[in-house]
């Protein structure tokens, strides 16, 4: 029996879209856990204002909750996937600023954050994850047709 | 769209359940978009919550209950004598410490840098303020031993403040290992007691009387510029490890020296 390439992809972009809904609980719980830490990780990029640090550090788990939330009930995946990219891009914007600033610190992505020793700063791993999430993001973009989403269900009344 | 039977009934049946199909699809797309705009409300409304409640819950550091020696930067200066808050010079050179009782590297600076410090401190040359932050509780297991270490040096400075480096000192001597749980609140009493600390001050570290202040203070050194352990100013500038690395014996001391004319202006005959 033939299997069609539209249901190998339909089955890999549902592992996609699973994945990336783990990564963001992954990276909101322990920022939830030490909120303090999260704003002072975001105020060690000095990017931002102070008030807006504040705020950012403060609401960012639950905006990475929120998506999660939509990745795991396959709900508007596509737009999800565009939610999912603009944020990397925001990240990895991030990522470079410290870098090309030669701020040493750690970037705060899974909790934790703010200065490390000099010799611990990795910013090509972090560059490369950001690079694995876009890709992710990206596939589903492309493809973001999922088995078990309310996106098929939809569909389905058609 | 014309079907193969042409049984003008047939197409007729075929029109009306391709109407209701649209119909139920319309409904679930309704559905669908109710219960995203339903999430995305919820989050936001969760998130604006929760922004106030917790800012609120951590004061600013103007507005926290203080030890009584404690300066607007959320540091207790320690002066000539060794008593935090009594005889600290002015118009001297300033050195501002941020540290956390948990953090190794804290303990390395000291054991470098302690007995230059309080040489310096002594003799009147450098104004030196501890400020007891916490960073490092999600090292603790839960325990949380950072904030409470640092409530307890607060307490101690407020009412014991002439055992107030030494407390630190024994703290620092047994500093319990990142990600284990800490030392016990009886524990912290025990080292204070065995500083010389009264047993009714020790007792009262539990209450937490200064919990808030550490972490307001804390926020505060995040927002002058602290962004780990140990951190460093100078005359409230930081301090940059990698032009005076304060690891090495002695780079410290000579730096704040020449700093302050090479020895305190009692002694003019003094040279760097």
């Amino acid at each position: 029996m033939a299997v069609k390439r539209s249901e190998v992809f339909e089955w890999i972009s549902t592992l996609v879209r699973l994945a990336m809904a783990g990564i963001l609980i992954f990276a909101a719980i322990p920022k939830l856990q030490d909120i303090q830490q999260a704003v002072r990780a975001v105020r060690a990029y000095q990017i931002l204002p102070e008030f807006l640090a504040s705020l950012v550090g403060k609401t960012l788990p639950f905006l990475e909750l929120t998506l999660a939330v939509f990745l795991l009930l396959g709900l508007f995946t596509r737009i999800s996937a565009i939610v999912w990219l603009a944020m990397m891009a925001a990240f990895m914007f991030g990522v470079a600023w410290v870098w090309y600033k030669g701020y040493p610190i750690d970037c705060g992505c899974f909790g934790g954050g703010g200065a490390v020793d000099p010799s611990e700063v990795n910013y090509p791993i972090h560059m490369l994850e950001r690079v694995g999430f876009v890709i992710l993001g990206a596939w589903l973009l492309i493809f973001p047709r999922t088995k078990f989403s309310l996106d098929g269900w939809m569909r389905a009344g058609d | 769209m014309a079907n193969n039977k042409q049984d003008p009934l047939d197409a007729r049946a075929a029109a009306k359940a391709k109407a209701q199909q649209q119909v139920k699809a319309k409904e679930r797309r309704t559905t669908v978009i109710i219960i995203a705009a339903a999430l995305v409300v919820i989050a936001a409304f969760a998130g604006i919550v929760y922004f106030i409640v917790n800012s609120s819950k951590v004061p600013a550091l103007p507005d926290a209950h203080a030890p009584q020696v404690a300066d607007e930067t959320g540091g207790i200066p320690v002066g000539t004598g060794g008593v935090a808050g009594v005889d600290v010079p002015t118009d001297v050179t300033r050195v501002d410490l941020y540290i956390d009782l948990m953090c190794p590297v804290c303990n390395q600076f000291e054991q470098i840098n302690g007995k230059d410090l309080d040489s310096l401190r002594e003799d009147g040359t450098i104004a030196l303020v501890y400020h007891p932050i916490s960073i490092l509780d999600r090292a603790s297991s839960g325990t949380k031993y950072s904030t409470r270490a640092a409530n307890a040096v607060a307490v101690v400075a407020d009412q014991d403040p002439s055992h107030f480096l030494a407390f630190i000192t024994a703290l620092y001597a047994n500093q319990p290992q990142e990600n284990s749980t800490g030392l016990s609140d009886d524990e912290i009493a025990a080292i204070a007691i065995g500083v010389g600390v009264p047993a009714d001050v020790a007792g009262s570290f539990k209450k937490g009387e200064f919990e808030k202040w550490v972490i307001a203070a804390t926020d505060r050194a995040s927002q002058d510029g602290m962004t780990g352990t140990p951190t460093v100013m100078v005359n409230r500038e930081l301090l940059d490890p990698k032009q005076v690395n304060y690891f090495t014996p002695g780079t410290l001391k000579a730096y704040l020296e020449q700093l302050s004319g090479g020895g305190s202006s009692a002694d003019p005959s003094a040279s760097s």
